[in-house]
């Protein structure tokens, strides 16, 4: 469905710029929640922003394809990109909060993206945005009111109605319940991966929170460094983690009545400016040996669409 | 039970722009009325009976053609207000989509854009005013679009740099993932998020094309023939009245714009108050 090939994205110019996405490649498949983990500067929101064409303009795609239905959308002229683009493609921001105008009525907000896809008829629009909005959960009393007059998780509710109005193929939600309480978070991942369900699309789920997609998605990949590191079925991952990396954010998540202290990871996120030459985890990982200096990120296959990126399988 | 809250009631509880709004009313009125309240037609000239000092008939005397003075510095009011509306509001539309534009689009039409208000804000705007006035005539149309196409640079600095933050916001972002064009977005998106500021601005944009209009009348480019208040203070000042100490003369008009100037100053003020709760709340502390 998506296809993401050897995409590398680039901030800044040749020389001072930064590499915020490093030839990453992976499939996502048509009717699957697909979660993507990494840490603040991993390239998270790049890679969706990528998808969306809407990287903004200190940043170039150096080399890559991102097929969507059989095309190429980085190599599709803008007018064309406009027809893809909040209609079978949508996206949920970060900040939940701020997503939405302050000072318009959320039935108008929820309505908009089909008065800019060419739904000419008003009251056909507000139509399908009152539809929308029900069957996010909210009822008619919020219909006419403004954002301030919401709570944050009916303000996410809004923003997710607004997203799946045109009846999107493909959703991105780009850390959709940051800034959000734990009971709002499950309630909201909850009302996803059922609209995912009932209206078959495709749902990119873009987070830093590893317990969060490990339990809504069905395939997830790890970004470390603006690489891939491991992608695969989230129960394959879960069980059977092959990256370092992995086995240590599998480490640190709490389980209940589980060990008493949390493993953690040690050092630092790596310095973008001046990567390492071979494995990006290389400078954290208990594991590296030289052989990871020069490691060009081989894949190993570890199962059925299960892929890990370290020198301990060879490569 | 508490009173409703509408944007009327709003100002209604502000003491600043109750008394500015009072004011404006006054003038408005006066202007509507100058019609059925003066005691001569605006044509009445009595060349026997010029230049008399205040009595009975003539409350503030006359000029030199005989005209009684309390009939034009009541006429006088319209051309003030209506100049100073027009020319707030052609200043106010420009200056909004000049910010706007800068503001959004950024980069290279920004910085000339900026360039092009910063001559705006520095030449001497009187100077290059009488200029251009006398370049395109006398008629209330050129007055006004003199004044407000030389005094929008302001507004235009003011709307940009609140453009400046707002585009910023995720909603922009998420219009832009919507699909929505850069017009759209500025003028549906950012510009009712920044027009709060709009309102106190415009006010005090009346207020300076009033007294520019005046100014300019005084100085004797623009519509010297149409009666104004800073024509009647130019007669005067041409006649001698001043120094042979016919006061009635010379301050009702000149008290005319300094207080309708002052109203709008007020509502200006009190409506900046109004729509900005930071400023509010500060001016509470202050005043406990």
């Amino acid at each position: 469905m998506i296809e993401i090939r050897d995409l590398t994205v680039r901030y800044g110019d040749e020389k001072n710029g930064i590499i915020a996405l490093d030839h990453v490649s992976f499939k996502i498949k048509e009717g699957k929640n697909f979660g993507i983990v990494g840490e603040s500067g991993s390239g998270k929101s790049t890679l969706a922003l990528a998808i969306m064409r809407l990287l903004p303009k200190n940043s170039k795609i150096i080399s890559g394809q991102i097929i969507f239905d059989g095309t190429d959308i980085l190599g599709l002229k803008e007018s064309n990109m406009r027809q893809i683009r909040g209609k079978d493609i949508s996206m949920i921001f970060q900040g939940a909060m701020n997503t939405l105008n302050p000072l318009m009525r959320i039935e108008d907000q929820v309505a908009e993206p089909l008065l800019l896809h060419g739904t000419d008829d008003q009251e056909e629009a507000l139509e399908a945005a009152r539809r929308s909005l029900s069957l996010v959960g909210l009822d008619d009393k919020v219909w006419k009111k403004y954002p301030h007059e919401l709570s944050g998780g009916m303000k996410q509710r809004a923003v997710i109605a607004a997203a799946i109005v045109s009846n999107p193929k493909v959703l991105i939600a780009d850390e959709p319940t940051t800034a959000l309480d734990v009971i709002t978070q499950v309630m909201i991942t909850n009302l996803l991966s059922d609209l995912q369900r009932r209206l078959n699309m495709t749902v990119i789920f873009i987070s830093h929170d590893f317990p969060l997609v490990s339990q809504f998605s069905d395939l997830m990949a790890i970004l470390y460094g603006g690489k891939v590191c491991e992608s695969g079925p989230n129960s394959e991952i879960l069980q059977n983690a092959g990256h370092p990396y992995t086995k240590g954010l599998r480490g640190s998540v709490p389980v209940l009545g589980g060990q008493k202290t949390l493993l953690s990871i040690p050092g630092e996120p790596v310095n973008l400016r001046s990567p390492p030459s071979g494995c990006r985890f290389i400078t954290r990982c208990a594991y590296a040996t030289r052989a990871c200096e020069s490691y060009q990120y081989s894949p190993f296959s570890m199962g059925s669409d299960h892929t890990v990126y370290c020198t301990i399988y060879g490569g | 039970m508490t009173a409703k809250t509408t944007p009327l009631s709003i100002i209604l509880r502000n003491r600043k722009a109750l008394a500015g709004l009072g004011i404006i009313l006054f003038y408005v009125a006066m202007a509507l009325l100058a019609p059925v309240v003066s005691p001569y037609s605006v044509q009445y000239t009595n060349p026997s009976a010029f230049l008399l000092p205040p009595s009975g008939a003539h409350i503030f005397g006359t000029n030199t053609l005989g005209q009684d003075l309390f009939t034009l510095d009541l006429y006088g009011a319209q051309v003030s207000l209506i100049v100073g509306l027009a020319a707030a509001g052609v200043a106010v539309a420009v200056g909004t989509v000049v910010g706007l534009v800068s503001g959004y689009l950024g980069g290279i039409v920004d910085e000339f854009l900026m360039r092009v208000v910063d001559f705006f804000i520095v030449i001497p705007a009187i100077v290059f005013m009488i200029i251009i006035a006398a370049l395109l005539g006398p008629s209330l149309i050129n007055v006004i679009m003199v004044i407000g196409l030389l005094s929008w640079a302001p507004t235009a600095r003011i709307i940009r740099s609140m453009v400046l933050s707002i585009r910023e916001w995720p909603f922009v972002e998420s219009a832009k993932a919507n699909n929505a064009r850069s017009g759209y977005i500025m003028f549906r998106h950012i510009f009712p998020n920044v027009s709060s500021v709009l309102y106190g601005n415009a006010m005090l944009a009346v207020s300076s094309a009033i007294f520019t209009q005046a100014a300019l009348v005084f100085l004797g480019v623009g519509n010297v023939t149409s009666i104004s208040w800073g024509g009647i203070i130019r007669d005067a000042y041409t006649t001698g009245a001043l120094s042979a100490g016919d006061f009635t003369y010379v301050i009702p008009p000149g008290v005319f714009i300094f207080t309708l100037i002052f109203g709008f100053i007020l509502l200006g003020y009190a409506l900046e108050e109004i729509m900005n709760p930071r400023l509010r709340t500060m001016l509470k502390e202050v005043r406990q």
